[in-house]
């Protein structure tokens, strides 16, 4: 079977939908379970005329406990299908809704999903083709309604260029791998992974109902989850989770369980829920260590054999949360107050695989605790808010470490304020600065720290500046640091800041009505904003320069995601790259000429297409003067 | 370009008509009364008072002698422009959405909705040189479509009446025959406006698609389509530019809860031949119903749900500047 | 008759005498009349100078006013502009007389000025990092081209 055809098929009944799980009932009763049928799925839409057939056997008159129901849209098959699977008939009869081209799918290979035989990867196409692009440009997706494209961002000519489009490509969501190799999707079956210049099929990984879906860092895994909703109210809900080779599609291993086991202390959503995602992974080592948080244990897992580490979790009295550092098998766990307030909280790092304990810090009266790793690893800053003395309020102050220094020293860093709340806090990205939004009041302020001294590198956390009254509530650091986006999301209607933390001062001040989403692209280039389908209006996105000079947007209705494909690290060294710089020049007379060719074209095509319409336009009026004098005649 | 604001409307703006000369500005609302203007200086002359419903539509004779309105009191009324006098009055028994003067002002053509068991139909009727020989009856009826049509046009010197309405088909009728010659989906949506270039080979509509599409009279081909991300309420042709104005915005249900600037509610204006955007003028609170350029060009007018009418006279900017 | 003659003759000097001494009167109130008239007018216009002299007064108070308060705007404004840095390159003379009007075209020159530098720096900087970018991609084609074909 070709699967590419498979998630594609127009067999003609993309709007029919298969019932499996209904009751079987005799003649008498099935006029009575046709009507309760057909009302049901009314609710996703309408059914045609004689649209619900419900087969019955032959011999002994009674219904086959299936149905087949055909909308009049492939649409409404689609939302019944979402909407109606596993709706509860009654205690013994849970809709179980299919797709009939899925169905059909199952139905001709059965066993693929059964038990699913791993294909060979051939990677016939390259992966990284768009890397290099020789305009330099970068691509993003959006999602919008029922389509999903990719396009080249292309500035100079300030305009996005479609590199591929495809409708109901996914059934939930997109995602990028780490790297931007992968683009994965979503169905009901199962994930999937597309990548190379025609976007094709890479490998499919089989988990009916997924709802999630994480890759490891350097993208030899996947990680993708279901939740599994309890059969009656005794019993709990649990969740599958699923580890694949994302290269062969094999799958790795399996973890079943309840949710309650794995929303665990920072693990959890305040209701309870689990947060994803349920690993988290470390930097820097190839994808060899993952970890989850567990009661009073972190259990670090290591790579490809899937196992525990040394068979045994690592136990942490009261562990509440931990993070990996970016750049190392190193993580940092906080241990919340045990023994009624007589044990002090913990924040400790323990590098992997030796378990060793390189720093650890007690800390007393802590009311929360939030980790910040910088992107490469260089430091991390915790947060520990603390109660007063009343216990009545809680103030904050940072613990800061140079993880990348002899012995790791720590540093404390109290705002002016104590009672302030944080906020955001973002680390600079290949630089050694930090930026706080902190305040009480509904315009906070907004504080850059320098973790040494930028002239003179002298050691020790200092503040750089404040500038108090923002209309923002998240920082946006460019990716290659240097510059950021102060953004007032949600309640504050989209405000966005552009600033420079060189010169410490706002280089634009802009808005983009009711933003929801900022995303830097992965060079630093340019930031783009979006209104998702959050908001009932204005959807769409924009496209800015770094220092906030819009280049261009577009509005979409049902705009979903926008999302920036990701890059595999620089294969760059370090001698290439200062020779590169010394060489700017030489790079930078060509590129000039280049673009201004560009443009040249650009203009010169514009003109001639508008000459070419005027010319079209004169041509059409030409054809209407016998018309016109007849008609002056009359 | 400081616009003057008319104040003269209760309820939200339906149609705007200038006369040929382009000194009387006539508009008609959702309130029972159609107003007369000086399009000058927006000076209000007077009022129509006598329909019992909103009124849809209006439109002037050649030589500003006579008004002819359509209502949602299922009636259209001819009126004497300068004393304001009721001269006849058809009654059917369904609203009357569109209505228009042919050449000439012997023939006018009024098309009324479905309503209850009532069809949809256009119409089309003879105006008597004098009021007391008018007659109530039709001498043509056009029928056999379903949904409401919101614009009539004549054209082929009054020998081809155009239709365009909820439906999204534009029509092409035979006024001797009554028969439908030429008819063309041209919006996936309802078309709620459509309105003649100055010589008639093409015209301009708006619809809730959020589109307006530039139309081959004839042939009933689209020539261009200007594209809009708001549902397009009504559009107009510059008489002297490449010009098309298109006013719109979300639905008065769907505006309440943000700010005047979410709904998108400016005057667009887009070059005709090019279909880009090149410029707006904002203004309302509410979404523009109706629009329309002075046949001198030096002017328009935009009407609003928020009941205003906007009278904007362009400055030499606009009159002698090269947008393209 | 003589002595009627004399008689007559008394009244009539009498008569002129009198006459004279009448018109004498006369002359003499008018030119007092005429004194009164003069200092009157003397006055008024002692008044008058005295006036000028108060107006002129205060109209050159008010002046030195508006001119010291124009040159402490004027003093403010520089150490404002200087503060944001727009102004580096301008300086208060000490001594030279100042003016409000040409140190606020001075000011705006200054900030036009340096609003450009600072714009073309910044696009220097906007060009700076594309180009960067570029060339790290052109020089990494190859790179990965290899890997590629591996």
């Amino acid at each position: 079977i070709d699967d590419e055809e498979e998630l594609e098929t127009e067999s003609g009944f993309g709007s029919v939908i298969v019932v499996d799980n209904l009751p079987e009932v005799p003649p008498e009763k099935f006029a009575k379970l046709s009507s309760v049928v057909h009302k049901i799925f009314s609710k996703a839409g309408s059914i045609r005329p004689d649209g619900l057939l419900m087969p019955i056997d032959e011999a002994t008159k009674v219904s086959k406990g299936f149905a087949f129901v055909e909308f009049s849209a492939p649409q409404e098959a689609m939302a019944a299908q979402q909407l109606l699977n596993n709706y509860v008939l009654d205690k013994r009869h849970t809709f179980v809704v299919t797709l009939f081209d899925d169905f059909e799918k199952y139905a001709r290979v059965p066993l693929e999903y059964e038990a699913p035989e791993p294909k060979p990867f051939v990677a016939t196409e390259n992966l990284q083709a768009w890397m290099v692009d020789r305009r330099g440009r970068d691509q993003f997706a959006t999602r919008w309604g029922d389509e999903t494209e990719v396009f080249w961002n292309d500035a100079a000519r300030g305009l996005a260029e479609q590199v591929y489009k495809r409708s109901f490509w996914t059934e939930t969501f997109v995602a990028w791998s780490p790297h931007g190799s992968y683009l994965a999707t979503m169905h009901r079956q199962g994930a999937a992974i597309w990548g190379g210049p025609s976007f094709s099929r890479l490998q499919r990984f089989s988990h009916p109902n997924v709802r999630l879906i994480q890759f490891s860092p350097e993208e030899t895994y996947v990680v993708t989850y279901s939740p599994v909703e309890p059969a009656n109210p005794r019993e709990k809900a649990g969740l599958v989770l699923n580890l694949f080779d994302s290269r062969t599609g094999r799958k790795l291993r399996n973890f079943a369980g309840s949710a309650e086991d794995y929303a665990v202390g920072a693990a959890a959503a305040p209701g309870g829920a689990l947060k994803w995602p349920v690993f988290q992974w470390a930097g820097g080592c190839g994808d060899r260590y993952f970890a989850r948080l567990g009661r009073g244990a972190i259990s670090v897992y290591e790579t490809p054999e899937m196992g525990l580490l040394d068979k045994r979790s690592l136990k942490l009295e009261g562990v509440q949360d931990f993070a990996w550092s970016p750049a190392a098998p190193l993580l940092c766990a906080y241990q919340a107050e045990g023994a009624g307030g007589n044990l002090p909280a913990r924040v400790s790092l323990i590098r992997i695989p030796d378990r060793t304990e390189l720093r650890q810090k007690n800390l007393f009266s802590v009311s929360d605790v939030r980790l910040f790793w910088h992107p490469q690893g260089d430091y991390l800053a915790v947060q520990v808010d603390r109660f007063t003395k009343t216990r009545k309020s809680t103030y904050t102050s940072f613990e800061l470490f140079s993880v990348k220094e002899r012995d790791i020293p720590m540093e404390v860093l109290e705002l002016a304020n104590k009672g302030d709340k944080i906020l955001d806090l973002q680390w600079e990205p290949h630089g050694s600065r930090f930026a706080v939004l902190h305040g009480e009041g509904p315009r906070p302020n907004f504080s850059l720290y320098a973790m040494k001294d930028m002239r003179t590198s002298a050691k020790g956390v200092q503040l750089v500046g404040t500038q108090t009254g923002k209309q923002a509530n998240c920082i946006f650091w460019s990716p290659q640091g240097k510059f950021l986006v102060l953004g007032g999301l949600k309640s504050m209607t989209g405000q966005l800041e552009f600033f420079s933390a060189d010169e410490f001062e706002v280089l634009n001040a802009a808005e983009h009505f009711m933003c929801t989403d900022v995303e830097w692209d992965p060079t630093g280039r340019y930031v783009a904003t979006a209104v998702n389908h959050m908001h009932q209006m204005e959807n769409g996105f924009k496209v800015w320069l770094f220092n906030g000079q819009l280049l261009y947007q577009q509005a979409r209705e049902r705009f979903y995601q926008f999302l920036w494909r990701p890059r595999a690290p620089t294969l760059l060294s370090r001698e290439a790259e200062a020779d590169l710089i010394k060489r700017l020049k030489e790079f930078s007379k060509r590129y000039d000429e280049e673009d201004n060719a560009l443009l040249d074209e650009l203009d010169t095509g514009i003109m001639a297409e508008r000459q070419r319409l005027m010319d079209e336009w004169e041509e059409w009026y030409k054809g209407k003067a016998e018309w016109l004098a007849w008609a002056a005649e009359g | 370009m400081r616009p003057y604001l008319l104040k003269g409307h209760s309820r939200p703006l339906t149609q705007l008509k200038y006369n040929r000369e382009g000194d009387l500005l006539f508009s008609c609302a959702k309130d029972h009364n159609p107003n007369l203007w000086y399009a000058d200086d927006g000076t209000r002359i007077g009022t129509y008072v006598g329909h019992n419903g909103a009124v849809a539509t209006c439109d002037v004779s050649l030589d500003s002698t006579r008004l002819l309105t359509g209502s949602a009191d299922s009636s259209a009324k001819l009126w004497d422009v300068e004393t304001g006098a009721n001269l006849f009055t058809w009654k059917h028994k369904a609203p009357c959405k569109a209505v228009a003067f042919g050449l000439g002002d012997g023939l006018a053509a009024i098309a009324t909705d479905p309503f209850m068991t009532t069809t949809p139909a256009i119409h089309l009727v003879r105006i008597a040189a004098d009021e007391a020989d008018q007659s109530a009856d039709a001498m043509q009826v056009l029928a056999g479509f379903d949904k409401r049509t919101n614009r009539v046009a004549f054209t082929d010197v009054n020998a081809t009446l155009i239709s365009a309405g909820e439906d999204g088909f534009v029509r092409r009728w035979d006024v001797e025959t009554g028969k439908l010659k030429l008819e063309s989906k041209i919006h996936a949506g309802s078309i709620a406006d459509l309105q003649m270039s100055t010589d008639g080979t093409h015209f301009v509509t708006a619809s809730f698609d959020n589109m307006s599409k530039l139309v081959d009279t004839q042939t009933l081909e689209v020539l261009k389509t200007y594209a809009t991300d708001r549902p397009a309420n009504s559009a107009a042709l510059s008489p002297i530019f490449d010009h098309v104005l298109i006013g719109g915005g979300q639905e008065a249900s769907q505006v309440t809860t943000t700010s005047s600037r979410a709904g998108k509610f400016e005057s667009r204006f887009f070059h005709k031949i090019f279909t880009e955007e090149f410029g707006s003028v904002r203004g309302h609170f509410g979404p523009i119903n109706a629009c329309a350029f002075s046949p001198d060009g030096r002017s328009f007018a935009t009407g609003g749900e928020d009941g205003y009418i906007r009278l904007h006279h362009f400055d030499n900017d606009y009159l002698t500047a090269r947008f393209f | 008759t003589l002595h009627a003659h004399t008689l007559a003759r008394k009244v009539i000097i009498e008569k002129r005498k009198e006459e004279a001494e009448r018109l004498l009167l006369e002359a003499e109130k008018k030119e007092e009349e005429q004194r009164a008239i003069q200092a009157r007018l003397n006055e008024a216009a002692e008044e008058e100078r005295r006036r000028a002299e108060r107006v002129r007064r205060e109209t050159e108070r008010i002046q030195a006013e508006l001119a010291e308060r124009e040159l402490e705007e004027a003093r403010q404004m520089l150490e404002a502009a200087k503060k944001k840095g727009g102004a580096k390159g301008l300086k208060l003379k000490d001594g030279a007389p100042l003016n409000k009007q040409e140190l606020i075209n001075e000011v705006i020159s200054e900030q036009q000025r340096a609003r450009e530098e600072s714009e073309k720096k910044l696009n220097l900087l906007i060009r700076r990092l594309d180009h960067l970018e570029r060339a790290r991609r052109e020089l990494e084609t190859p790179l990965l081209e290899t890997k590629y074909a591996e």
